[in-house]
This record gives C-alpha cells, sequence and structure tokens, in this order.
C-alpha cells in the first residue's frame, strides 16, 4: 500500500514536468481545408428529396398506371387524331368544345400536378431555410 | 464565464463555419497530437492520426449530445483513432511486464529523479513514452493532461471506474520500471563521461 502511494507520487513528479508536443505549422489550416472540402461535397450532393420521397411517388406513379390501365377503355373517350388534324385550320370550329382526353391522360396531368405542387413546396422550404 | 465565452459554437461548426472549426483544433490539437505521437510512436502517422480524428469530429459533430464533455468526447475519438491505426498497422507493442519495483528501488529512482533537470526529465518522458505500449502511453498521457478524474477517465475509454483505476496503476507501475531503467542507462552514460 505505502509503495503504491509513493509509486503514485513519483509518477505524478515526473509528469508534472510532461509538456504537450505540437503538431507541425499550418495543421490547423490543413485540417480546416479538409473538413471543408467534406462540408461543400456533402452540400452538392446532398439529394433534395430523401430517398424515401423517390420511392413513394415511384410506386404512386406505377399505380396510377396500373389504375388508368385498367380502367381505360378505347373505343368510349379514344380521341380521333386523323379528324382532329383535319380541322385544325379552322379555330372557329367547336374542335376544343368536342375535345376530350383519354382516362389515362387525365390521370398522368393530375399526377404531373401532384408531383408539381410537392417539389414547389419542398423546394421553397429547402431554398428558405439553405438561404436564410 | 470566461470559459464558457471560449467555447465553440458548435451549431456553425456544423453548418460549416471554417472560423469556428479552426478555434476548435485550435484548443485540442496539441493534446490530440500528443497522444497521438505517444501511442503510434511516429511523427507523420501522428499527424494524420490527428487530422482524421478531427475530421470525425467534425462528421459526427451532430451526434454529440451533451452527455459528457466535449474535450472527453474528442479525446476519445483521438484514442479509439489511435488504435484503429495500430491495428490497421497491424504493429500493436507488446506491453513492458508489470513487475512493481520494490521499496528501496522507489526510493532511488525518487532520489534520482529529484536531481534531474527540467529538461532532463523531459527527454527522460519521451524515452519512456516510446517504450510503453500504445494503450499505456495513451492511458496516462490523457490522465496527466486531462482527465485527472477517473470518472471522466471510465467514460473517455468506455470502461468502469474500477478498470481505469486498475490500468492506471499498471500503466504507472510499467513507466516507474522504464523510468528505473533510464536512469540506470543515464548513470552509465555519465559515468563513461
Amino acid at each position: 500500500m505505502e509503495s503504491k502511494k509513493e509509486l503514485e507520487q513519483i509518477i505524478d513528479r515526473l509528469m508534472a514536468e510532461d509538456r504537450l508536443q505540437t503538431p507541425s505549422e499550418g495543421f490547423t489550416e490543413k485540417v480546416v481545408d479538409k473538413v471543408m472540402a467534406i462540408h461543400i461535397t456533402k452540400i452538392e450532393y446532398r439529394p433534395l428529396l430523401p430517398q424515401w420521397v423517390f420511392y413513394g411517388i415511384g410506386i404512386l406513379v406505377v399505380g396510377f398506371m396500373v389504375l388508368g390501365f385498367y380502367l381505360y377503355t378505347p373505343n368510349e373517350n379514344y380521341l380521333d387524331y386523323h379528324f382532329a388534324l383535319e380541322k385544325m385550320g379552322d379555330w372557329s370550329s367547336q374542335l376544343f368544345l368536342q375535345f376530350q382526353f383519354s382516362k389515362m391522360v387525365m390521370y398522368v396531368i393530375a399526377v404531373a400536378g401532384i408531383l408539381t405542387c410537392l417539389q414547389t413546396i419542398v423546394l421553397r422550404k429547402h431554398l428558405n431555410s439553405r438561404f436564410a | 464565464m470566461s470559459q464558457l465565452i471560449d467555447q465553440p459554437d458548435l451549431k456553425a461548426i456544423a453548418e460549416g463555419d471554417a472560423q469556428a472549426f479552426a478555434k476548435l483544433v485550435d484548443m485540442h490539437k496539441n493534446l490530440v497530437f500528443t497522444v497521438a505521437l505517444r501511442m503510434v510512436k511516429n511523427k507523420e502517422e501522428a499527424e494524420e492520426v490527428a487530422q482524421d480524428t478531427f475530421i470525425k469530429v467534425f462528421k459526427s459533430l451532430k451526434k454529440f449530445k451533451g452527455e459528457c464533455k466535449l474535450s472527453t468526447w474528442i479525446y476519445r475519438i483521438a484514442y479509439n483513432t489511435c488504435l484503429d491505426s495500430i491495428k490497421k498497422h497491424k504493429r500493436m507493442q507488446g506491453a513492458v511486464p508489470v513487475s512493481a519495483l520494490t521499496g528501496m528501488e522507489l526510493a532511488v529512482v525518487n532520489t534520482a529523479l529529484t536531481a534531474l533537470e527540467h529538461k532532463e526529465k523531459s527527454v527522460v518522458i519521451e524515452k519512456c513514452m516510446q517504450q510503453l505500449s500504445a494503450k499505456d502511453a495513451g492511458l496516462v498521457t490523457l490522465f496527466y493532461f486531462e482527465e485527472k478524474k477517473l470518472s471522466e477517465m471510465a467514460v473517455l475509454l468506455d470502461v468502469a471506474e474500477n478498470t481505469v483505476k486498475v490500468q492506471l496503476f499498471r500503466a504507472r507501475a510499467r513507466l516507474a520500471k522504464l523510468l528505473k531503467e533510464q536512469m540506470e542507462l543515464g548513470m552509465i552514460e555519465n559515468y563513461g563521461k
């Protein structure tokens, strides 16, 4: 017990004289440069939306397409393009009143609209926080 | 109070403030480098390890929740980075066997230590640290420079307080043995002159 205390005292005395070593000149600058390079890369390559959002959107799009495919009936709402092209020159005609979209086109427009709204909200939030 | 003012702004660092990060590096680089040097025993590698430590600190700063002192957290990263580097290079140094010095031997070492000048003590410390195992050198350096509290050291090393106590005793015993050898070598050299 006595020698344990003596040992502790000797090492305490020895280490009281110990001095810290210093790294090479410009160490801080080197580290900061490396870290800032990492930080900038992180900003550049960070996706705007997390990956799960993209998966969600993908599933939604596929879902709408499948739904559209099953609901699609070619004879009911199919646009007669040849007929439409013939009448293109006659703007006063009732072409656009008669113009009807197929259900498939309607679904695609709806999905595109939802995606645009979603992107706009997320993008605004992101840019606001970035440049605040 | 002044200590609080001097603390680097962690939020600013996480957002990429270079100046705030430079302040943090300046505050801790010497101890991080000293620990690295004494553990890996090579200046170039110690610099690399010290740099890696600060890069890791930056990358995981958001994970730091303040459950311990910032310095303790940084030195824990430094200590573990050193161990990783040693493991990577597969050159874990064998520990000096623990054989406690007798009371008489301790008295001799104590007297010889008193006779040493400040500069000579620094040289002796460096020589002993070169021969001490990485874990012991890291432990002793961190204990004497930073924490001096077993509870904080336990957090730093992620072990129980009693384990730190035992490890510290063994490291001191090994250091004393190396110190005695250094003293004897010094005496022989002086006698030769």
